[in-house]
């Protein structure tokens, strides 16, 4: 089965996420803040009843302004340590992965870069949620 | 009849809302200006000012600064909550009380591993009327105010 990619939009920023990864797109939820969290962190959202962290965009990527909100969606990802919401403005399109191609970056020519989804022209960096879902210091 | 350990007090700091079970307050005063002496503020001690409580001084302390929320938010203060146990009690500053109600409109939740850090003076949260609410715990919520 081919799988399938979200192109999103967060401010004047795009990025791309495997479909599988989302477990549903909310809209507009009411993002609560809290207080003592890393700067990663908006706050929480209520799904069905329970706390999901939410991220923050602005610390995701350094260009974007540290934006509290609105934001008209959120999309709610399945990662390793649990459900977490991630605020944006809009979904470009959803398109089947063979549609595109996926941009490697040469590590050995600058150590990093961002993996991207190729599609009509655009770049779209691979969102990367995984270097904020730490925790600082886990309880025990 | 309820007992008072079944009920949670409800107050919020700026946007940010707080439980606390009442078998954990001794009593509330409003209108914080008619009862807060603040020439005895005391920045070091995190002293918020202090008033008069059975005809002593205690020492009323701001949660706001205590959690970063100083910055961001204007100080309102019209409530202060009397805490802690008979023989020594203090003050916790609140911007407003929205009441007291029955535990069993409270779902407590952990809070999620995610946002957890160090140094953090809650663990949980009450949803409650479709929103979060920290749950209080004096004991981390005092540490370093209030001497064991």
């Amino acid at each position: 089965m081919i799988s399938k990619i979200a192109l999103l939009a967060a401010g004047d920023l795009v990025f791309s996420l495997p479909v599988h990864m989302i477990r549903q797109v909310l809209d507009a939820p009411r993002i609560f803040p809290l207080p003592q969290l890393n700067p990663c962190f908006l706050g929480v959202l209520l799904y069905h009843d329970q706390p999901v962290p939410v991220l923050n965009p602005g610390q995701i990527w350094s260009e974007t302004k540290d934006r509290r909100g609105p934001w008209p969606l959120t999309v709610l990802l399945q990662v390793k340590q649990g459900d977490v919401g991630f605020p944006i403005d809009r979904i470009s399109h959803i398109v089947d992965e063979d549609r595109g191609s996926w941009f490697e970056p040469d590590v050995r020519e600058n150590g990093h870069g961002d993996r991207a989804f190729l599609f009509e022209g655009i770049r779209y960096p691979l969102l990367h949620v995984d270097f904020p879902l730490q925790p600082d210091t886990p309880k025990t | 009849m309820a007992s008072t350990m079944q009920l949670n007090l409800v107050f919020r700091l700026g946007e940010i809302g707080f439980v606390l079970p009442v078998g954990q307050l001794i009593e509330i005063r409003e209108g914080i200006q008619k009862w807060l002496d603040r020439s005895k503020t005391d920045s070091e001690q995190k002293v918020f000012g202090t008033i008069l409580f059975r005809g002593r001084a205690i020492p009323v302390y701001d949660l706001g600064e205590r959690l970063g929320l100083s910055a961001a938010r204007e100080l309102r203060a019209l409530t202060i909550l009397i805490l802690g146990e008979a023989e020594r009690p203090w003050g916790l500053a609140a911007d407003q009380v929205d009441g007291i109600f029955p535990c069993t409109d409270f779902t407590i939740h952990e809070l999620p591993l995610l946002l957890r850090r160090e140094q953090q003076v809650y663990d949980s949260l009450d949803i409650w009327r479709g929103e979060p609410l920290i749950h209080c715990d004096l004991r981390k919520i005092s540490a370093g105010w209030i001497a064991e």
